[in-house]
């Protein structure tokens, strides 16, 4: 907060826009290769289970869905610390 | 891109940007936005009963995180929640079963279509009611506290409900209330989560401040504790009604983890009433993208 009385806030500003138009790129890179890889292989087992194994299908949307919730959340807490937006909240 | 659980084909970047609109309103205003993504999904062909599971599964991802943030920062009444829990997941259960019947006589597009539009209306109305009153009472200053905490005899009331068992909240500073009208709260939200495919936080969170009497903060964490129950219930259920896509609600939540971040950071650039005035229009939006598609017979819009 003292950090932030110092600084002209126009500087602030463009510092976050700047990192975050990093971030975004860096972000939009890993979503590129998520939707090639993760998607291409989940798309016929999940397929399967929901024809063949509607409860197993439940279940294992819950575990797939609440595992890439923690995951990404860490990794764009990570993106924001390292490039230094969360300074701003 | 074609989804073949949904047999529906979506470009996936509109499911991220549709994602990254619902985060940015959560971090922003605390919100699930299920109301807009369902709305949005809907008009994009996907057909209803996919809009209401998937809706939930890509909100479980989004809403265990949040909860388990405001958990460390002690703003969930665990102990309220829990009791609550009994009468959300019956609610969320009558919801999906609702869905299921209107599947199976081939009317769950019209009906839930049309009722979403009548939420969606109702939404966008008390947003903009509310903001309304908070521009005006910067502006005039003129205001007495109670008016601005409106509905305080209301919660009195339902205090002095006393069908037993009564059950005390001391964390939440609830002296005494019956377990019925804790139950009907968790009844109603779930009801509209499980039939809409929505957390059900807009109408949670007024239930819990003004008819339980909760100090915001914690109303705010005890609703995403019963967002995060009612939507992992919800998209079990719906899963294993067939009503789930999960990897559509995947992608849509790889958009929804960056928009939470950016809606909570800009939170201290564009805070303020008018802001919130302004994304009052959002539900009047979904439910004209929803008329639309409810009018035009197909009306499909290819993205």
């Amino acid at each position: 907060m003292t950090g932030r009385k110092n600084r002209p806030p126009h500087v602030s500003v463009r510092i976050l826009i700047h990192n975050f138009i990093i971030e975004l790129v860096v972000y939009c890179g890993l979503l590129m290769a998520y939707f090639f890889l993760v998607l291409r292989l989940l798309a016929s087992p999940l397929k399967y289970l929901f024809d063949n194994h509607l409860s197993l299908y439940g279940f294992a949307a819950l575990i797939l869905i609440v595992a890439q919730g923690v995951l990404l959340e860490s990794l764009t807490s990570f993106l924001l610390n390292r490039l230094g937006l969360q300074r701003f909240e | 891109m074609e989804f073949t659980i949904a047999g529906v084909v979506v470009n996936p970047l509109y499911l991220v940007g549709i994602g990254f609109l619902v985060g940015v309103l959560g971090g922003f205003f605390g919100v699930g936005g299920g109301f807009l993504a369902g709305p949005l999904m809907f008009l994009a062909g996907v057909p209803m009963h996919f809009v209401v599971g998937t809706d939930l599964a890509h909100m479980t991802g989004k809403s265990i995180v949040a909860a388990r943030r405001h958990r460390m920062l002690g703003h969930v009444d665990v102990r309220l929640g829990l009791v609550m829990v009994a009468g959300t997941i019956i609610g969320v259960e009558t919801g999906a079963q609702i869905v299921e019947r209107l599947k199976r006589i081939g009317q769950v597009d019209l009906v839930i279509g049309w009722t979403y539009v009548g939420i969606l209306l109702i939404i966008g109305s008390f947003m903009a009611f509310e903001s309304l009153r908070a521009v005006r009472v910067i502006r005039t200053e003129s205001l007495s506290a109670r008016e601005v905490v409106g509905f305080t005899g209301l919660s009195r009331r339902v205090h002095g409900f006393r069908l037993p068992p009564m059950l005390a909240f001391p964390n939440s500073g609830i002296k005494s209330v019956s377990l019925w009208s804790v139950l009907l709260v968790g009844f109603i939200s779930g009801l509209l989560a499980g039939a809409l495919g929505v957390g059900g936080g807009f109408i949670r969170m007024p239930l819990l401040v003004y008819v339980l009497g909760l100090p915001t903060h914690v109303a705010i964490g005890t609703d995403l504790f019963e967002i995060v129950i009612s939507a992992a219930f919800g998209t079990l259920t719906h899963a294993i009604k067939g009503n789930v896509d999960v990897l559509m609600a995947l992608v849509m939540h790889t958009g929804a983890a960056l928009g939470a971040q950016i809606g909570a950071v800009s939170t201290r650039f564009f805070a303020g009433p008018r802001i919130r005035l302004l994304f009052s229009v959002l539900p009047f939006v979904g439910a004209i993208f929803v008329t639309v598609r409810l009018l035009s017979g197909t009306g499909i819009v290819h993205f």
